[in-house]
């Protein structure tokens, strides 16, 4: 290592409830302002935690003059891994402040969530821990709604985060005196199973995920028609337990898909047994929640519009009322910053202003699956070349991200489509057209015509429930203060236009 | 100093307690502890460079380091700064009520708000060598860099190797640089001191076995034949840097290096 990044302040955050220490060594390269430098530091000692972690947070910078010597004065830090970085990664040079949340987010990381002071980029992975990024306010919502007895249902579309924020709340029901049950819906496809699952990750939640499948599989080829009893049953006995519980399923809408069996492409029409066989689990399920609402909270997530879906597939639309609705919603410009420069330290790359002043470009608003991508392609050009340039970063941007290559990775917004059934024409000749308009979007009644141009739907209504749909999906935006829509993610707006046309 | 004269002092300087300077003074010197670090890695990078430039068709061998004071505290604590600057002035004092035939120079006062200004070692480190005659190498390059940066001055160079004693401090043997050091639109003055390991070895052990006492005012406990047992260790590691050096050069003549 070179001997000039030797020099500079150990960051020592201690958790003093547990005594665990991480360390964050920042060197400084010689060039950076002292004023630079003395903010950073000086903010380090002086960040205010929120009052739960300012407890049992102790945090410590001292001088080092050689920071290879380091393991003589401070045995504890042999072969732990510490984040060496210029001290001028907390530097924001434009405002000429110290970046204050990227280093708060990595003591939460390390006092909170016991994890690494940095996140790790958990592309097309659940993400927990400390890879999970931010979504407070939405975290602080949910609580708010299940302390309340509230069911919620959290809405998003696919690689958003959804299961990642579950996992979040799941790891936390505990302390809140909750008993958490996770089930992943999209892999559901009866109402008997739908029972058995719940049974079984209720009843016999320390056994293996195999021995579990058996014993739901007993169980669904048991009950057959006489699910709804069995299954009053489960929720009944489930009532009396000692612990309230806190059922966390995943993916609702595309178990209700499973059971209309959409996904039979040699149907155009739903089968109306189905449909009957559906609307009855549907208003079953409500009754479940109904009865035991004292005891359990569902916290249901949906990739779509529940109530269009409903009310567009003949269930009734108010089936899930009970539920309150919490969207996931956008990264704003100072947490999309913050997380690609997360992402990046925690890789140990520290890239110039200009540069992350681009990729915030490319990635705001932002979510964080548009910001891994983003990411991972970065870190390989980085690889290759740690002096890449804004040019460099743009090519790698048009020819692989959104390139073909990305295709794999867009997948999951094409495939969304498929739920559109019939709508789909219209809705991707929406999309067509505003992938090429740019940030300023278009006008409604422009929109309108090019739907009116190209789908055999008609009726004033179809428009707006497709426009609501793409709207509700993060496709499209409405303009603040306009009658204007736009792409609503600049960067599935630039794949669109690139390869959807 | 007295308590009582300690307080009249600082009250007459402004501050109602030693706890109210202290809390100024760290404000005054803030800044170091950014600035110093900045100017160790300046010296460490010049120091690695040299080193390479000597020992260019030399056998490889240690020549010198940067070092920082223990603790890696490069800058004098608040306290330590308000100690000497109340020091300087009891000094002052007794210097004042002396005769005149005994005065010999004036000692230094520090302004107790401008100290900045005056206090060269408020940031200082080391540069060790390994030989004697490598002192005298390092000196020059040391001398050269100072003329041609555009940050670093030299104000003031003291041979305390060559200089005889008593005209030194007992045992210190460095030659002693004060720069004053220009970034952005302010400066700061610093100390570097150039020694041999040997020279830094008994200065590690004076510290620890004299001047600590002396510090927490107990070094009069310490009788005169053991700090002239200390004093004359110092003489006798002077004199193995002499021999090592003559040892180097003999060897190297063998050896036709």
């Amino acid at each position: 290592m070179d001997n000039g990044t030797n020099v500079g302040h150990l960051v020592t955050i201690r958790n003093t409830s547990t005594d665990r220490k991480e360390f964050v060594f920042l060197f400084i390269m010689g060039d950076e302002p002292t004023d630079a430098y003395k903010k950073v530091i000086q903010g380090i000692r002086n960040l205010r935690l929120p009052p739960k972690l300012r407890a049992i947070t102790h945090i410590q910078a001292d001088t080092v003059t050689d920071f290879s010597k380091m393991e003589r004065e401070h045995p504890e830090i042999t072969s732990r891994k510490i984040h060496r970085l210029p001290v001028i990664s907390f530097f924001d040079s434009k405002n000429r402040a110290f970046k204050k949340n990227l280093f708060l987010n990595g003591v939460i990381n390390i006092i909170q969530k016991n994890g690494d002071f940095f996140p790790a980029n958990r592309l097309a992975a659940v993400a927990t821990g400390s890879d999970f990024f931010d979504r407070e306010r939405e975290i602080n919502t949910i609580w708010k709604h299940i302390q309340k007895g509230q069911n919620v249902l959290l809405c998003g579309p696919r690689r958003y985060g959804k299961t990642s924020m579950m996992r979040e709340i799941k790891d936390s029901a505990f302390e809140q005196g909750l008993k958490p049950v996770m089930i992943d819906l999209e892999s559901v496809f009866t109402p008997q199973e739908f029972v058995a699952k719940i049974w079984v990750e209720v009843e016999l939640p320390a056994r293996t995920e195999t021995e579990k499948n058996k014993k739901a599989q007993e169980m669904e080829d048991s009950i057959v028609d006489l699910w709804p009893e069995e299954g009053e049953k489960v929720f009944k006995k489930i009532s009396k337990a000692k612990k309230n519980l806190l059922f966390l399923l995943d993916e609702c809408p595309y178990m209700l898909d499973s059971f209309l069996r959409k996904d039979d492409t040699d149907r155009e029409e739903i089968d109306p047994d189905d449909k009957e066989k559906t609307d009855s689990f549907i208003k079953w399920f409500s009754k479940q929640r109904d009865q035991c609402k004292n005891r359990c909270i569902f916290l249901l997530t949906g990739s779509v519009n529940l109530k269009a879906y409903l009310q567009d597939n003949g269930l009734d639309k108010d089936s899930f009322s009970d539920c309150k609705e919490v969207r996931l919603n956008f990264f704003d410009s100072e947490t999309v910053r913050t997380y690609l420069e997360s992402l990046l330290l925690g890789d140990g790359i520290f890239l110039p202003d200009e540069l992350i002043h681009e990729l915030a470009s490319i990635t705001t608003p932002g979510t964080p699956y548009f910001i891994q991508i983003v990411m991972n392609h970065v870190v390989s050009l980085y690889r290759k070349n740690p002096h890449f340039s804004v040019e460099d970063l743009r090519k790698t941007y048009q020819e692989e991200i959104i390139g073909p290559d990305g295709r794999r990775q867009f997948d999951t917004f094409i495939r969304h489509f498929r739920s559109y059934g019939t709508r789909k024409p219209g809705a991707s000749a929406i999309l067509r057209e505003l992938a090429g308009a740019g940030d300023n979007g278009l006008k409604k009644r422009d929109i309108e015509r090019i739907y009116r141009g190209s789908s055999s739907l008609s009726g004033p209504s179809e428009f707006n429930i497709i426009l609501g749909y793409l709207e509700y999906d993060f496709y499209i935006e409405k303009i603040k203060g306009t009658d204007r829509y736009r792409f609503a993610s600049p960067m599935l707006r630039d794949y669109w236009q690139k390869n959807q046309r | 100093m007295k308590k009582t004269q300690e307080l009249e002092c600082l009250r007459k300087w402004g501050f109602k307690s030693r706890a109210h300077y202290e809390r100024y003074v760290k404000e005054k010197i803030e800044d170091l502890e950014f600035i110093a670090p900045q100017l160790f890695k300046i010296f460490t990078e010049k120091v690695t460079g040299w080193n390479q430039k000597y020992l260019r068709n030399r056998k490889k061998r240690f020549v010198a380091e940067t070092i920082s004071p223990p603790g890696d505290k490069l800058t004098k604590d608040p306290q330590r700064v308000v100690e000497k600057i109340l020091e300087s002035w009891e000094t002052y004092s007794q210097w004042q009520k002396l005769a005149k035939k005994e005065k010999g120079k004036e000692p230094e006062k520090y302004d107790p708000k401008d100290f900045l200004r005056t206090m060269t070692d408020l940031i200082r480190f080391r540069i060790l060598c390994n030989y004697l005659s490598d002192i005298k190498w390092f000196d020059k390059k040391i001398r050269d860099f100072a003329k041609k940066s555009k940050h670093i001055k030299l104000l003031k160079r003291d041979d305390y190797i060559e200089t005889p004693f008593p005209q030194r401090r007992v045992g210190h043997r460095a030659l002693q640089y004060v720069f004053e050091y220009l970034h952005d639109t302010r400066t700061a003055l610093f100390e570097v001191q150039l020694m041999t390991q040997l020279a830094h070895a008994w200065d590690k052990k004076d510290h620890h076995l004299i001047y600590e006492y002396e510090r927490i005012d107990q070094g009069a406990k310490i009788p005169l034949h053991l700090r002239n047992r200390m004093a004359a260790m110092s003489e006798v590691l002077y004199v193995a840097d002499t021999v090592f050096d003559s040892l180097r050069s003999e060897i190297s003549e063998i050896m036709g290096e």
